[in-house]
């Protein structure tokens, strides 16, 4: 089984710390790896561009990317990089007027280079190991944000390595991500069909292909409810998933209800996630936690705007 | 007498609550919604959760009364074999799942998989059952004074499920059949005794016998498993 989780801020603040606190509480469902999705401040006039670069030179590697992007005519500034052996994380900060398809393209034909998000207000952190772990390596506990999404792996589907880890990046829609808890046993036929219209994917994985789903729905004009409700019509298997975008956080659950998923609401917050104990990091105790039901969609705006 | 969550381990709370007497009435404070809580307990102590638990409190309970004064996780009380749960607030999934004796009972609402693979016992459920409530249950009574949800009792073997409100589309071989006065009273005996309302007018689900090789009827089966 995953742990998934997320955090609505009706103010800015800690949202970082929030998610790792759950995230960490969530380690026993999955701890293959851990990944966030923080949603800061829509930016007027840049994108965030999350990468991850592994089996590289990581000097050369960051040569050839400050060079795909000239190329492509992008002005872009490594705003943070982490190194490790032969393998790198950095967040980049590129015009907003650049697409995110052709930038997605040229960036990911750098060898070893995955795009993990493009967004004017989000940031995908994922790496290997537990909340506790990845906050140590990446910093998560000191970010701010609006809202955000934390996903604890047990891999089912997909090798264990970072790029096969949630959250997932609906490419190329900018500020859509996806974390899932479940199996959704027809993905492959609607990865075929998502292909054959043009969609890319970087990994087998079926959630993947669920966030590349959904936005399209989003980008087709559905709004962040009618396009989860028609996921719990088109999808066969199991499933309760967090679809973010930089408005807001939906969760949406199977009609068998088999993945749980309970919220609790206060004055600074609606908190969300697998299991009531990972609430409870974050809300005091005795606040009133609830189910959400089966065959449900219930999507919660972001109070705060840019 | 209080045990103190936020200073221990589950293996150090639950090992305090396995050296209880007989007499003893403890109150077990800040569990926080940690799983594990209360397993296999043997002694008839009184323990009392003040705050939600996690999954499988109580599981495998052998005579303890237990009380949980919040939700409960997936899996309350599960493999039960005597003793009493009684859960103030809701419980996620599988709650008295394959339970062989004692009795929970539910004040809130449940999520889905109610009972399921019940053997034995009683299992009472306040509010609303999601789907497959009841799910090849194979002795015992589990009783919904609420909604019960999509396949309820599918694939059902010799349990009996009751239904105060409104049913959901029946599981494969469950069946509506009639229940007698004695039936209705002894029903809304178990249910004053829980402290839960009565229901104007209860549903009687059984299996139908077409799915499975059954033996005998209801009564020979009954003197076979010695129910």
């Amino acid at each position: 089984m995953c742990g998934l989780a997320g955090i609505v801020l009706k103010q800015p603040g800690d949202v970082g710390q929030a998610l790792v606190a759950m995230g960490t509480a969530l380690v026993h469902r999955g701890g293959d790896s851990t990944g966030f999705a923080i949603y800061d401040e829509v930016s007027a006039d840049h994108l965030t561009v999350s990468l991850h670069a592994v089996g590289v030179d990581t000097a050369a590697t960051r040569v050839e990317v400050d060079a795909v992007l000239a190329a492509a005519g992008i002005r872009g500034e490594l705003m943070e990089s982490l190194d490790r052996d032969a393998e790198f994380f950095a967040r980049y900060r590129v015009s907003v007027d650049a697409d995110p398809a052709t930038l997605t393209r040229y960036l990911e034909s750098v060898p070893g280079v995955t795009v993990h998000a493009v967004g004017r207000a989000l940031t995908v952190i994922k790496d290997l190991g537990s909340a506790a772990q990845v906050d140590q390596v990446h910093r998560v506990g000191g970010r701010r944000g609006r809202h955000g999404t934390v996903h604890c792996r047990l891999a089912t589907q997909g090798t264990v390595d970072v790029d096969a880890s949630h959250p997932f990046w609906a490419r190329p829609f900018p500020d859509v991500s996806v974390v899932h808890h479940g199996h959704i046993t027809n993905s492959e036929r609607l990865r075929r069909l998502l292909c054959a219209r043009g969609f890319t994917f970087r990994t087998d994985n079926d959630s993947e292909t669920l966030a590349v789903y959904l936005a399209d729905r989003l980008d087709q004009g559905e709004d962040l409810e009618v396009a989860m409700a028609a996921s719990l019509r088109d999808l066969d298997g199991i499933f309760t998933y967090l679809l973010a975008t930089a408005d807001g956080v939906g969760v949406a659950r199977d009609r068998w209800g088999a993945c749980p998923l309970v919220v609790a609401e206060t004055d600074t917050m609606i908190a969300f996630g697998s299991e009531e104990y990972a609430l409870l990091t974050v809300v005091p105790e005795g606040t009133r936690v609830r189910s959400i039901g089966e065959e449900a969609v219930l999507v919660w705006k972001s109070t705060v705007t840019s | 007498m209080e045990i103190n969550c936020d200073e221990l381990t589950v293996t150090e709370v639950n090992r305090a609550l396995r050296a209880l007497k007989a007499s003893d009435r403890v109150n077990v404070i800040h569990p926080r919604g940690r799983d594990n809580l209360g397993v296999a307990l043997r002694t008839p102590a009184a323990v009392h959760f003040k705050g939600s638990v996690g999954a499988y409190c109580g599981g495998m309970n052998n005579g303890a009364s237990i009380t949980i004064e919040g939700n409960a996780g997936n899996g309350l009380g599960e493999n039960s074999e005597a003793g009493s749960i009684v859960v103030t607030g809701s419980v996620s999934t599988c709650a008295g799942a394959s339970m062989r004796g004692g009795t929970i009972t539910v004040m809130g609402d449940a999520g889905n998989r109610l009972g399921i693979s019940m053997k034995g016992g009683t299992l009472i459920l306040a509010g609303d059952a999601g789907p497959m409530a009841g799910f090849m249950i194979q002795a015992g009574s589990l009783i919904i004074r609420g909604d019960a949800g999509r396949g309820l009792g599918d694939s059902m073997y010799e349990g009996e499920i009751y239904v105060g409100g409104c049913l959901g589309e029946l599981g494969n071989d469950a069946v509506l059949t009639e229940m007698d006065e004695g039936e209705r009273e002894a029903l809304a005996a178990s249910l004053t005794a829980a402290g839960v309302a009565r229901a104007a007018d209860w549903k009687k689900i059984v299996a139908g016998r077409q799915l499975w090789h059954f033996r005998g009827t209801h009564e020979e089966l009954a003197i076979w498993m010695k129910l």
